[in-house]
């Protein structure tokens, strides 16, 4: 168990390395100069500015030397300063790494709440059709999986404003009140983006769930658990179940990066002061160090939760607890 | 959500399917297959007319989509504006169908760019392998580590947004899910023989890979392909939302539905509807059409199956068969009054799309207290099926018994509720499976395992149910049980495991164990131990035993009288003496010379030549007859009918063969 914990965690230190090195190439892909915003943008930057600039943020440098420099320095949790928001010469109180200080638990609090939604519909539901195949409750499921599906959460996103916010009024259309400050409106204002974004994830779950379960009941250490006396809730509920949830949590793992990238797009819609809307706004206007933050945090986001899922495999598959 | 698409069902699902693939279906035969599934036929039919529009686009739009009427923008649908228009006044058909080609068209390009490479590098790392495959599929996960919106975004971050810049970005998103299916494809197929043998014959290695193995890793990728548009399509209108998409006035449906989430949400809600069905359709329509493939291609185990009965109680539909039969049952040779177990005329069908298959036809069959009986036929032959019976354990869907009582202690077992079945299982009678590897539930430990067995029953403290459980490893003869009970399954060796499960079918002391192949899994040495262990437990506790094989050899010392079975019907039954040294049927003629034995070494073993008849085409006359050397038009005639043997002391025996009394067999020596 400790094992796996300590291999997983040495995993990540080269995938960051190479996370980080490919997006801050590609960052020198980009065709304006960053040198040009960092200076304040094309309309206002003075070539002497520009000049300025380019010297402060050793641009002329080799692109890697360049790169060891953010390196070195991210280690030590400098991500640098926005290149839009401070100018060099006059650098700004926060840095990225203050303002993604208090952006990550934004955008941590929306996946989780998304996460428990799309548990708390998926289990039932997945539970109950994978009992009854081609029951009603399975038919039912199965045409709500498909569509859930096909209908992505920003296409929802709106349709869920329309409705609760606009018609109905029982919900804030946009924005966000911080979980410390009042805890309820927090929640009023979570609720419908955590929803549009549980939604595809929780129908995954539901489908794997049952499918996991159809198979499990048809296993021979199932009959070995009707054949001992046990009742439906032992056989079903203890035996089944178990067994079933070591592929649904599979599932559950390969749904992070999609619940990552999701709440991107979410947070941008409703208006969440998370990590990705202020990706997005650096990518808008090309603020290179924001961006290489943003990517860096959200990746570690990603690949921790997808441990903890791995490690929640672990405790329920003795397979890989007690050899691996 | 968004990008999620590439996850859900661009990626996983194909590899899903990679797995179950085998062969190569005939390519006309699986576009007719696909074609007669209605929702599959509904969604290429929309496919393809959404395509032709999107390729005639200038033809079939009614109007020039960014043609602005500012004195008619946002008017509703109308005969002039079949869907309206927009906030500039732009017809808004006439910009979805425009729409439809850049967003197929990104969509397409993505895919295909994707797979290209994809195939390249998946392939030469799978057929490769080694140092070359390690090295490409490290660099692939961490390509896969990363989100993949996140991904797009830094990629898309560096160029002006666009059409083409989306494409590139999702091009790039989408090799590293493809890469690891062709890999993992290509790695199956390449273990294949007829991959070896071309590498033998020294085909060319490009000949090889295009010719042997691109083939037949085709149907994965096609599916991967299909599910992968939709996964393109959702994170094409992600991206597009979030303003990376193509730029005004030109738009994707993403886009449009940006824009009337942004502009006109609080003055005309409805505006979201168009893009955001019609991208929900499409999606829709690419993952039915993807789900056809992986059923019509794979292994089609997702076919349509009937409704679960009840779980874990086998379906009793006899009604027929008790208005037939007379009061009291017949009485047969070790008949019902001094019976543990009587199994009387039981049958069992098995219900599939083809019909009712009668797999256990007319089964009689009873067992003393304590004693020890064989049931022995081939695969097939519906032994299995009669044993699970007995514990109603046979899965319905799709077995259901149609006729016959079987009575254990004064009760009939298939009158009873699931609740009663209940409380015989495991109490009054056991049952031991073939295979101690899968048989017991891999999650749980002996302790647990064990203990579950008797709290069932009874009721019992934690360390009353220790202590037993420590007397049962022990009796079972399991060295150092304490050590046992905190170990999972899959940390014992077979032959220990079984001891586990035959354990846990003692625990509450039955009166009858059912054992159905205990052995044949196991390999020769362990089965001799099992064997032993069962008779001497036996003897100690007195049990009545069913023990179900397909080896005659493991019955002899075991048993103190024989059932043998043939295409689910018992073809003759008698003291265990009697049918090794005089055996009535030439069935059990058959298997006993197909039995290997001590001084009989140089002899090459008689195998019974053919195979055992499917339950769906069995002869009107002997079933036996296909296969037997001693045939004759009588045979042939009419069933035949189990009779007690005229020559044998009593018990009588009883076979089903017209030539029985004049036919003289060579048994056993
Ligand atoms: S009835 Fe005829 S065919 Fe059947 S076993 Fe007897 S001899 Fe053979």
């Amino acid at each position: 168990m400790l094992r796996l914990i300590v291999r997983r965690l040495l995993v990540i230190v080269p995938t960051l390395l190479a996370v980080t090195f490919i997006v801050f190439m590609l960052m020198k892909l980009d065709q304006t100069d960053p040198a040009v915003t960092a200076a304040g943008g094309t309309l206002s930057a003075t070539p002497e500015r520009i000049a300025e600039a380019r010297k402060a943020l050793h641009l002329d440098d080799p692109v890697l030397s360049q790169y060891w420099r953010w390196l070195k320095d991210a280690v030590q949790g400098d991500l640098g300063q926005s290149y839009t928001r401070c100018v060099p010469e006059r650098p700004c109180a926060t840095t990225v790494a203050d303002e993604l200080a208090s952006r990550v638990p934004v955008t941590l609090g929306l996946i989780g709440i998304a996460t428990l939604f799309a548990l708390l519909f998926a289990v039932p539901l997945g539970i109950l059709s994978g009992l009854r195949p081609n029951g009603a409750v399975d038919r039912g499921a199965r045409v709500f999986a498909s569509l859930a599906i096909a209908v992505p959460g920003f296409v929802l996103a709106p349709f869920l404003k329309g409705l609760f916010a606009v018609e109905l009024g029982w919900l804030p259309p946009q924005g966000y009140v911080r979980l410390g400050e009042d805890p309820l409106q927090w929640l009023r204002f979570i609720v419908l983006p955590a929803v549009a974004l549980a939604v595809g994830i929780g129908a995954a779950v539901t489908r794997q769930l049952r499918g996991a379960l159809v198979d499990e009941l048809d296993t021979n250490h199932i009959r070995t658990s009707w054949a001992i006396g046990g009742g439906t809730r032992r056989v079903v509920g203890r035996h089944g179940l178990k067994n079933a949830s070591i592929p649904a949590i599979t599932i559950l793992g390969l749904q992070v990066a999609a619940l990552v990238g999701g709440a991107v797009i979410i947070e941008q819609i409703f208006v969440i002061p998370g990590v990705g809307q202020s990706l997005i706004a650096a990518i808008v206007s090309g603020d290179a160090p924001t961006i290489q933050g943003c990517a860096v945090v959200l990746v570690i986001v990603a690949i921790t939760m997808s441990l903890i899922v791995d490690i929640l495999y672990a405790l329920l598959n003795p397979k890989v607890r007690v050899t691996g | 959500m968004s990008i999620d698409g590439t996850n859900e069902v661009g990626l996983l699902t194909g590899v899903e399917s990679a797995v179950e693939l085998t062969g190569v279906p005939h390519r006309e035969a699986v576009f007719r297959q696909l074609m007669r599934r209605r929702g599959t036929l509904i969604a290429m039919i929309y496919l393809t007319l959404l395509s032709l529009a999107a390729i005639f686009a200038p033809l079939v739009s009614p109007y020039d989509p960014i043609d602005q009427n500012t004195p008619i923008r946002l008017s509703p649908p109308s005969w002039s504006h079949l869907l309206g228009t927009d906030d500039l006044g732009r017809d808004f058909l006439s910009r979805l169908i425009y729409g439809a080609r850049i967003s197929l068209g990104v969509c397409l390009s993505v895919v295909a760019i994707a797979m290209a490479v994809a195939l390249v590098v998946g392939l030469i790392s799978g057929y490769f392998g080694g140092r070359t495959d390690g090295i490409l599929m490290r660099v692939n996960d961490v390509g896969l580590s990363i989100p993949p919106l996140v991904l797009a975004l830094a990629v898309a971050g560096v160029r002006e947004p666009g059409a083409v810049t989306v494409a590139i970005a999702l091009s790039i998103v989408f090799i590293f899910g493809f890469t690891r299916l062709v890999r993992g494809s290509t790695l199956a197929i390449r273990e294949e023989p007829f991959v070896e043998a071309s590498q033998a014959a020294g085909s060319r290695t490009r000949r090889i890979l295009s010719h042997r193995i691109l083939p037949n890793v085709r149907s994965p990728l096609l599916i991967a392909v299909t599910f992968g548009i939709a996964g393109a399509l959702v994170a094409e209108a992600g991206l597009a939302y979030l303003g990376l998409g193509p730029r005004p006035p030109e738009a994707s449906w993403g886009s449009m539905l940006q824009q009337a989430s942004e502009r006109v949400l609080f003055v005309a809600p409805w505006q979201l509807l168009v893009p955001g069905i019609t991208i929900a359709i499409t999606i829709l329509a690419f993952t039915v059409v993807g789900e056809g493939l992986r059923d019509v291609l794979g292994s089609g185990r997702t076919g349509r199956m009937p409704r679960t009965e009840r779980r874990g109680l086998t379906t009793v539909e006899r009604a027929a068969y008790l208005a037939t039969v007379p009061t009291p049952p017949t009485h047969r040779p070790g008949g019902r009054e001094d019976a543990l177990l009587s199994i009387e005329h039981l049958s069992v069908e098995f219900v599939s799309d083809r019909g009712a298959a009668r797999v256990v036809d007319d089964v009689s069959l009873a067992i003393r207290p304590g004693e020890t009986v064989g049931l022995v036929g081939e695969s097939g032959s519906g032994k299995t099926v009669t044993s699970l019976s007995v514990m109603r354990l046979v899965p319905s869907p799709p077995g259901r018994i149609v006729e016959g009582s079987i009575w254990f202690e004064g009760q009939d077992l298939l009158d009873l509720s699931f609740k009663q079945m209940r409380e015989i299982r495991g109490a009054r009678i056991s049952m031991v499976f073939q295979d101690p590897m899968t048989s017991l539930d891999p999650t749980f430990t002996v302790g647990s395992l064990l203990a579950e067995a008797q709290t069932i029953h009874s009721k019992v403290n934690r360390g009353q149910a220790r202590a037993r459980s420590l007397e049962l490893l022990e009796m079972v003869g399991i060295p150092a049980p304490e050590s046992r009970l905190g170990q999972y399954p899959h940390q014992l060796s077979g032959g220990l495991r079984q001891r586990v499960m035959i354990a846990i079918a003692l625990a509450n002391e039955p009166k009858l164990l059912i054992a159905d192949e205990p052995t044949t899994a196991l390999d020769v040495t362990i089965q001799a131990q099992i064997l032993d262990l069962l008779r001497s437990l036996q003897r100690e506790l007195g049990m009545a035993v069913l023990f179900v094989t397909h080896d005659l050899g493991v019955i002899a010392d075991l048993c103190d009288r024989v059932a043998v079975m043939y295409a689910g019907q018992i073809v003759e039954e008698a003291a265990v003496h009697d049918l090794f040294e005089r055996p009535q049927h030439p069935y059990t003629a058959g298997l006993l010379g197909a039995m290997p034995q001590v001084g009989r070494l140089d002899e090459r073993l008689a195998v019974i030549r053919g195979q055992v008849p499917l339950p769906h085409q069995l002869p009107a006359g002997c079933r036996f007859e296909a296969r037997c050397d001693h045939a004759t038009d009588a045979c042939r005639a009419a069933p035949v009918m189990l009779t007690e043997s005229a020559g044998s002391p009593a018990p009588r025996s009883l076979v089903r063969c017209v030539r029985a009394d004049e036919l003289s067999l060579r048994g056993a020596e």
